[in-house]
């Protein structure tokens, strides 16, 4: 492990690509973001690495389709408005089984909206966002540190499963500064044996999404993909769950702000836990089976209307057990509000 | 025995879909003897766009990747950013590359990129059906112009090549034609000369093919062919613009 050093979220994720061996990094700049591609300009043509800056986010995407299929280890980074226009070229990505990660730095929302804190593009990348029903996995790191070790990550679970990754945080984590460890620099793995290197001594190769009647046995081996992915990557933090009465569930910085919370209500005698998913798809429903038949409350923390809470309530198999604390885009979460409201739903107060 | 004609090793033995007297047969052979000819076809990646085309990655007997509908200039820009000893070309239609794909097509160029763009122009959407294209005639019929395309309302149609021929990274842009014999023998020239330039690193090259679509102009295979000497030429002047 290298030193300590003290840097923003969006920067310690850019040296944290680079060290995970990506070569490629095409991007537009868009605030709470543009530290990552700058950077990335300032430091990767010291790897011999590849920058380069799209005109549009919709060039960006397609730049990585094309260095995704020659085999690099690559990556764009962008915020709500810019993965909009990426959603088109995500799904073709999916479809064509090219591994890539994005890094998703939440912004205010809809339209323009603003640079205050929210998390309301949870369903935008978790639930597809771009066409077809592809599914892809988003990790949701809640500090600087787990946001380096999930890009590091990120890249081995794409090159696995052949599939985009995403790295969801809010504007906060790619802003806040914290103090980090890196891992040791990794060399590019060497291009795979499907990528598109000109087919000199071999048959020729192709990257495709376009199906005729053969549709259905490709969307068959996505779906067995998509199961396996689910089945395997399943992943959450669990927080003074043994005895909880009532769990919080906040991914993110919510999370973060929940662990303070609990500490807080414990001191206060009120037997509070918290599951944090780190993936938020697949989402970790596996640990809520194990509260099926008790009468454990649930209470998801967003700063949303409301969306990974439907994934919550999916989860617990009962809308009975499943409350919501929501705060709109601008508003982050205090704990004493944390605290009143799990109070209230001890005192029966079931909304 | 010598042979005088054969199928080129860079196509593929397996039936065009394509429509009788489409362009696309033609050009699909003269991009594959281009290819052979400068014996570059294991180092070429081909980066096709979505259109009547959508399926040529079959008939290409190099790698290829399928692009989204308009973006095959960004994707070649990835694959030729990371790997600048292969040829990239991309193969893409004129609503592709010059409507939804504009952008990415005019980007390419500004940023010279080193890749070849066989843009074929036949004034349509023709695998949607027909519709009104950025290179429809003035007065032409189409699904979506059905009095004829009125230039004051759509405006004019676009001539690329011209369009890009002052841009400093444009290293070769030309606009050629299957409608004759010689004109078939200058395309596959064309198409050669563009993947010249990319050897030498010269920058973007650009070769507009004026192609016949019988189809969806309602004509037989032969006027269709008449019609692009007689009209279609008349609007897009062949020649080379930069070089």
């Amino acid at each position: 492990m290298a030193l300590n050093n003290f840097m923003k979220g969006n920067q310690a994720a850019a040296e944290a690509a680079i060290r995970a061996g990506c070569r490629s990094y095409f991007f537009y700049p868009l605030t709470p973001q543009s530290e990552v591609g700058e950077y990335m300009s300032a430091h990767m043509p010291e790897t011999g690495g590849l920058v380069l800056q799209a005109e549009s986010e919709v060039a960006a995407i397609n730049m990585v389709y094309g260095a995704a299929s020659v085999g690099k280890r690559v990556m764009t980074s962008s915020s709500g408005c810019g993965v909009s226009l990426m959603m088109e070229g995500l799904s073709y990505i999916a479809s064509a089984e090219l591994p890539m990660v994005l890094l998703d730095v939440m912004r205010g929302g809809p339209g323009l909206g603003s640079l205050l804190p929210t998390q309301a593009d949870y369903y935008q990348l978790v639930k597809g966002g771009g066409h077809g029903g592809y599914r892809m996995p988003v990790l949701a790191p809640g500090s600087v540190q787990e946001l380096v070790d999930h890009m590091v990550e990120s890249f081995d679970i794409a090159e696995k499963y052949r599939t985009p990754v995403s790295i969801l945080i809010e504007g906060i984590t790619g802003q806040m500064m914290e103090a980090v460890e890196f891992p040791e620099t990794k060399t590019p793995p060497q291009p795979a044996d499907w990528a598109l290197t000109g087919c000199e001594g071999r048959e020729k190769r192709t990257i495709r999404t376009g199906y005729g009647p053969d549709l259905p046995s490709h969307s068959e081996d996505l779906y067995r993909k998509y199961d396996k992915m689910k089945e395997e990557l399943q992943r959450c933090e669990e927080y003074f769950t043994e005895d909880a009465e009532i769990i919080l569930v906040g991914f993110g910085i919510v999370g973060r702000i929940c662990k303070s919370a609990v500490r807080k209500a414990r001191e206060q005698g009120l037997k509070v836990g918290l599951i944090r998913p780190i993936t938020l798809w697949p989402f970790p429903e596996k640990v809520f089976r194990k509260y099926w038949d008790t009468d454990i409350e649930f209470l998801t923390i967003e700063m949303s209307h409301g969306q990974m809470y439907d994934d919550v309530t999916l989860a617990v198999d009962s809308r009975k057990h499943s409350h919501f604390l929501r705060h709109y885009g601008g508003g982050i979460p205090q704990i004493n509000e944390i605290i009143q409201k799990v109070k209230s739903i001890k005192g029966g107060d079931l909304k | 025995m010598k042979a005088v004609f054969k199928r080129p090793e860079s196509l593929l033995e397996i039936p065009f879909h394509f429509c009788p007297g489409c362009g696309h047969s033609i050009i699909h052979r003269l991009v594959a003897e281009a290819i052979d000819t400068l014996e570059i076809r294991g180092k070429t990646i081909g980066v096709i766009g979505v259109g009547c085309s959508a399926t040529s990655w079959k008939y290409f007997n190099c790698d290829v990747a399928a692009a989204p509908h308009g973006r095959a200039a960004s994707v070649a820009t990835g694959i030729k950013r990371n790997n600048e000893d292969n040829y990239v070309f991309t193969y893409q239609g004129d609503g592709d590359a010059l409507s939804i794909g504009i952008a990415e097509t005019m980007f390419a160029a500004i940023r010279g990129e080193k890749i070849t763009v066989i843009l074929v122009n036949n004034t349509v959407y023709a695998m949607t059906g027909g519709q009104m294209a950025p290179t429809t005639l003035e007065g032409q019929i189409t699904c979506t112009s059905p009095e004829g395309r009125d230039v004051s309302v759509t405006g004019h149609p676009l001539h690329f090549p011209e369009l890009i021929a002052n841009i400093p990274g444009v290293a070769y842009s030309a606009r050629v034609a299957i409608d004759t014999i010689p004109n078939i023998r200058r395309t596959k020239n064309a198409i050669i000369k563009a993947f010249e330039k990319q050897k030498s690193r010269a920058g973007f090259t650009l070769v507009e093919i004026l192609s016949p679509c019988p189809t969806i102009w309602h004509k037989s295979p032969t006027d269709a062919m008449d019609w692009i000497s007689e009209a279609v030429s008349k609007e897009f002047p062949l020649g080379v613009f930069k070089e």
